[in-house]
């Protein structure tokens, strides 16, 4: 299935061939979010808040096919937050 | 010869036209560190006690602090402080830009104005030369033309120029002082106190460097800067403020319709947020003084009339006048950006009073018999608008309704409206929901500016304040005090920095409570104890309780009573700071204190958190 990610703020970093931060990923049925951030070299210990198509979603939430994935650094406040805006 | 300081503040009387020039000598210096501490000096020192904020009896400090003007990343930054208009309490806004280190560069760390002039004047200042010039020609203009027309004037286009807006001239109680067009000292109506002096305007320009003991841990400094940006500052280089605000709807605290909804909808919370401001024809990103981080936004659209000179939107007014008013139209916020900024209005008050004016029109409370015939409704851009302009003059009934913030109009409107006000101590509360973070839950309630995120409680924004240095830089307390010992070769250790920290607090706390504060006003809205009407968190709910519990925790962190909140005796005995107590004189300043300085609110368990803030 295919998915459009968006990565947010910081994390665009982790993806130089996209400056936009917006990226395709073919994933196998069934892929779960913990898939998904599997996919990408992020340090294991950054926190990464999870959006499916505008909704929250956790690490073992399926994923369907055509989703946007917003991926989200906690700047922007939050209860782990390590900035805010 | 000092290092980080001149040891000249510039006084200046607008009721009689004279100025003079005040020296402490370094122990004051060094107990006060320059922000918001010189700035309490002089809120307790100068002002009388119930003194109107709009009268010639208040004072406007503009502060600089030790670290202000000198050459790394985050030292463009000063604080000017008054009595607010807003809360009748402790005024301090800070503000970044070129403005502060050329003051520095022009030889003064602070300026202090007094009484009021007769007419229209500005301030001159080139290096020693000061001068009280008459400003007839600039009353009434936009800021583009006021910074145009003084930098012609004295043929020199790096003359910089810190001024109020017409909104300030018309006494808006949430007027700002604008510096470089784009750079503000937004909270608290300090645009108004200096409109009420008839000061329009102070044009700097300098030509020295501010003396430093040792400036190698600042060169290092500015070259960690430069070879971290990705590892430390990435975010900010590319994006400024106002990046995945998403993440806000997704945890559900995204600041929506008066704080009622936490969510809204993503499709328009990006097309404003500032990764999508960051595709814009036009866009590219400029810096403050001596900054290689370089946040600061700068948009155009020439089909809409936004030009860069004023930069554009950042965070908080995504926040106030995008999603809390659910305006999801681009152009419009660049547009309402710019023209807040021409005007010289605080797009964070003007958002919060405009939200609860319109809350009120869709509850029946506020009709077109209110507002001469406006209809306000959530998502109308063009008539937001075209209230800039009417509160901008106090034109029309709805201009003069609005012009001194939600609180007061509220309390004219009555109809219990006054529930639907998100305030702290009279101030809006900015675009962070204390229900979704509980930093901010800490920070409102005994801010003592008010519904203020920047000017607060804790550690990090506290000695920033003073200190003169931006937060948004990634430095670790170990290299904010190297920073601070290099500038001034003092041998200040953490807890002399904290204990400066403390002393601020405290002072400003004498002067709140001086003026009538009370402990009910360290609280939280009514709206703020109800749950979000959307998302993960309208299941929860924050007592008074729950806030009374921290307040007093903080009180007791603090050295003062945990049920008045009066500093004890010993904890200004203990800070240094006792003889500010007879400025204070209805303040029961009673007990025995910390025996030993408080240590720092909030503080420790915090400092790790702070990383850096936006």
């Amino acid at each position: 299935m295919n998915i459009e990610v968006h990565l947010h703020g910081g994390l665009v970093r982790y993806v130089p061939d996209a400056p936009r931060g917006v990226v395709r990923r073919e994933m196998p049925a069934g892929s779960r979010v913990v898939d998904i951030l599997a996919s990408f070299d992020f340090p294991p210990e950054r926190r990464v808040i999870v959006g499916i198509n505008g909704e929250a979603a956790g690490l073992d939430d399926a994923v369907i096919d055509g989703a946007r994935i917003d991926l989200v650094p906690p700047i922007s406040g939050g209860q782990d937050s390590e900035r805010t805006i | 010869m000092p290092n980080g300081y001149w040891d000249r503040t510039l006084h200046v009387d607008l009721s009689a036209g004279t100025t003079r020039v005040e020296s402490f000598g370094e122990a004051f210096w060094r107990r006060h560190l320059g922000g918001r501490s010189l700035i309490a000096h002089y809120l307790l020192t100068e002002v009388p006690t119930g003194a109107d904020p709009l009268s010639p009896e208040n004072v406007l400090v503009f502060a600089a602090g030790v670290l202000t003007g000198t050459p790394f990343p985050g030292a463009g930054r000063h604080s000017v402080g008054a009595k607010s208009p807003m809360t009748g309490l402790f005024g301090e806004s800070e503000a970044g830009g070129f403005w502060g280190a050329e003051l520095r560069h022009a030889g003064w760390d602070a300026i202090v104005f007094h009484g009021r002039a007769d007419k229209p004047v500005y301030l001159w200042i080139k290096d020693d030369h000061v001068e009280i010039r008459d400003a007839a020609h600039l009353w009434g203009k936009e800021t583009g033309d006021v910074e145009t027309a003084l930098r012609e004037e004295h043929g020199d286009r790096l003359v910089r120029v810190a001024q109020t807006g017409v909104a300030g001239e018309n006494l808006v109680h949430f007027a700002l002082v604008v510096n470089d067009l784009n750079e503000v000292a937004g909270r608290g109506g300090m645009g108004a106190v200096m409109g009420s002096k008839n000061l329009k305007a102070i044009a700097v320009r300098g030509s020295q460097k501010v003396p430093v003991a040792d400036p190698k841990p600042l060169q290092a400094t500015a070259k960690w800067v430069s070879a971290t940006m990705d590892d430390v500052h990435y975010n900010f280089h590319h994006y400024g403020t106002g990046a995945g605000i998403i993440g806000k709807h997704l945890e559900g605290h995204m600041i929506v319709r008066n704080f009622q909804d936490g969510q809204w909808d993503p499709a328009k919370i990006a097309a404003i947020d500032a990764k999508t401001i960051a595709e814009t024809d036009g866009y590219k990103m400029d810096g403050c003084y001596a900054c290689s981080v370089r946040c600061k936004k700068r948009v155009k659209n020439e089909a809409m009339g936004v030009l860069p000179k004023f930069g554009g939107p950042e965070y908080e007014t995504i926040g106030s006048i995008g999603t809390n008013l659910t305006i999801g139209d681009l152009p419009m916020v660049m547009l309402m950006n710019q023209r807040l900024n021409q005007v010289g209005i605080d797009t964070v008050t003007f958002g919060g009073t405009l939200a609860w004016a319109m809350e009120c029109f869709e509850r029946g409370l506020l009709t077109v018999e209110d507002t001469g015939g406006i209809e306000l409704r959530w998502g109308d851009a063009a008539t937001v608008l075209k209230v800039i302009d009417l509160v901008a003059r106090r034109e029309g009934p709805l201009g003069e309704l609005l012009a001194d913030g939600a609180l007061a109009a509220a309390r004219r409107l009555g109809k219990d409206s006054e529930q639907f006000v998100v305030h702290v101590k009279g101030l809006e509360v900015a675009m962070h929901d204390p229900r979704g973070m509980p930093r901010m839950l800490e920070n409102y309630p005994v801010t003592p500016t008010g519904g203020d995120h920047t000017g607060g409680a804790h550690q990090k924004t506290s000695i920033r304040n003073t200190v003169g240095l931006c937060i948004f830089l990634g430095y670790d307390d170990e290299r904010t005090l190297e920073l601070v010992r290099a500038a001034t070769g003092w041998d200040l250790d953490d807890q002399e920095l904290r204990t400066v920290v403390s002393r601020g607090l405290s002072m400003a706390r004498l002067f709140n409570m001086r003026e009538g504060m009370t402990t009910e006003a360290d609280a939280l809205p009514q709206r703020l104890h109800e749950p979000l009407l959307k998302g993960p968190l309208s299941d929860k709910h924050v007592t008074r309780d729950e806030v009374r519990t921290i307040v007093t925790d903080y009180y007791v962190s603090q050295g003062w009573h945990p049920e008045s909140g009066a500093p004890l005796n010993g904890t200004l005995e203990a800070l240094g700071i006792a003889d500010y107590a007879s400025y204070a004189r209805d303040v029961a300043v009673v007990g025995v204190g910390a025996a030993s300085l408080p240590p720092l609110v909030l503080g420790a368990n915090l400092v790790a958190e702070e990383q850096h803030s936006e």
